[in-house]
């Protein structure tokens, strides 16, 4: 077990060294996203009830588009540079790729939805910061990272990654982004209360069920 | 020769349906004409669903034989399954104009059945897109296998998001009283028999398609 950790550890660390040589990912995620507020920003009034409305679906329709085109330049330079390839014939078990890869990843997001988060609550003039949130943008960003990893790892074989990716892992977390959409809609209109922990559950469940699911399957993609 | 005598028993069935549908069973009094649409729209509903359940099957059979035929039949499923989830989509958005007064809305059963045609298109898309080989034919199943149970969890999410579809009042799923007359019964329970057949038929053409087009490739 102790092994298993260490493993984890040195992949983690590798991808960030990579990242903070580059700073490709990062820069990505963060600009797209950055780019995607400030159109909807434009292009909308800045009416108050407006933006509590459309609020939640432009900060995470930019986060989830931002986060898939940073996806496939994630997998494309391991795909480039048959690093996933020197893994796959490492001896170690084939989840902890996945888990080395969803939890760069995880930490890739949560730092662009830090910047995100500021920019559209000044920008919209929204009052977006709350304790419960938080929590369920970590629920989302775990769930997020899993799923994109492994259709990341998917897709990276294709010649049309892009579309590929963006097409297997939007319908797969509709239920995820319901969760966070409504959460952040409720934090908005402060109607917190309401169905919190319905929505947890919902957000908890996808989580558990894809993380054992797709550490399951992550053996059977890799396959030779 | 038995797929042709099968078709031409599904096509005697699909008239005599659209008889029952235009002119044997009743207006309904408070939808008027714009409630025979369901009679088309709940059957190929059905068959969109129940070949994400059969892919489910298929794929987990693959990864456990290795064997072609049914990958090929996973394939044959989707195809069909997408044809049949276009249908329902259409057809319940020109039902639900005239009844709701809006072409959709963001309701557990229309959301479900939304991401399940974008299911049905990643996972065709994929066996597109992805170069032909061993790998492509191990993770297109993995993927079917997701989607199908990614289905009842999006189903369960848009059910906490919004209710306004109509209940189930006929089959086993059924959580309320019909108001439907004997013969509008009769005429919805032929329509998803006829459909049932046609989607088969399909399935059996496409599967037969799919194979020559495996051969001829390999």
């Amino acid at each position: 077990m102790i092994n298993w950790f260490k493993i984890l550890l040195i992949l983690i660390k590798k991808d960030l060294k990579i990242e903070i040589q580059t700073k490709e990912t990062t820069v990505t995620l963060c600009l797209f996203a950055i780019v995607i507020v400030t159109v909807f920003a434009l292009t909308t009034q800045n009416n108050s009830l407006i933006n509590q409305s459309f609020g939640a679906g432009i900060i995470w329709s930019s986060v989830i588009f931002a986060g898939s085109i940073a996806m496939v330049k994630f997998f494309h330079h391991e795909e480039q540079n048959k690093t996933l390839q020197s893994l796959i014939v490492m001896p170690i078990p084939s989840e902890i790729i996945l888990f080395s890869k969803s939890i760069t990843f995880f930490i890739f997001v949560s730092i662009s939805e830090i910047i995100i988060f500021l920019i559209s609550s000044v920008l919209f003039n929204l009052n977006i910061f709350s304790i419960k949130l938080l929590i369920a943008s970590l629920i989302f960003n775990i769930g997020y990272s899993v799923v994109g990893s492994f259709f990341g790892i998917i897709a990276s074989k294709s010649s049309s990654k892009e579309i590929l990716l963006t097409m297997l892992l939007i319908p797969i977390i509709i239920p995820l982004l319901m969760f966070i959409i409504a959460i952040t809609n409720d934090a908005l209109t402060s109607n917190l209360e309401d169905k919190f922990q319905t929505w947890l559950s919902v957000g908890i469940s996808f989580d558990i069920i894809f993380i054992t699911l797709l550490s399951f399957l992550f053996g059977k993609i890799l396959e030779e | 020769m038995i797929r042709q005598i099968y078709l031409t028993i599904t096509g005697i069935a699909f008239i005599f349906t659209i008889w029952m549908i235009f002119l044997w069973a009743p207006t309904e009094i408070n939808q008027g004409q714009v409630q025979r649409i369901l009679y088309l729209h709940v059957p190929f509903a059905w068959a969109s669903m129940v070949a994400i359940i059969a892919i489910a099957i298929t794929s987990i059979l693959f990864l456990i034989t290795k064997n072609d035929k049914w990958d090929n039949l996973s394939q044959s499923l989707a195809e069909v399954g997408l044809v049949s989830a276009v249908v329902m989509l259409f057809s319940g958005i020109v039902w639900a104009k005239p009844v709701w007064g809006v072409w959709w809305t963001g309701e557990a059963k229309l959301t479900t059945a939304l991401v399940l045609f974008f299911i049905y298109c990643a996972y065709l898309l994929f066996r597109n897109y992805f170069p032909p080989g061993n790998a492509r034919n191990r993770i297109a199943p993995i993927i079917a296998l997701i989607g199908a149970i990614d289905s009842p969890i999006i189903y369960y999410a848009a059910q906490i998001w919004e209710q306004n579809h109509p209940k189930a009042v006929v089959g086993p799923l059924s959580t309320e009283e019909s108001s439907l007359s004997g013969e509008m019964v009769i005429t919805l329970l032929a329509c998803v028999l006829t459909v049932t057949l046609l989607f088969i038929g399909l399935v059996w053409t496409q599967y037969q398609t799919n194979r020559i087009t495996r051969i001829k490739n390999v």
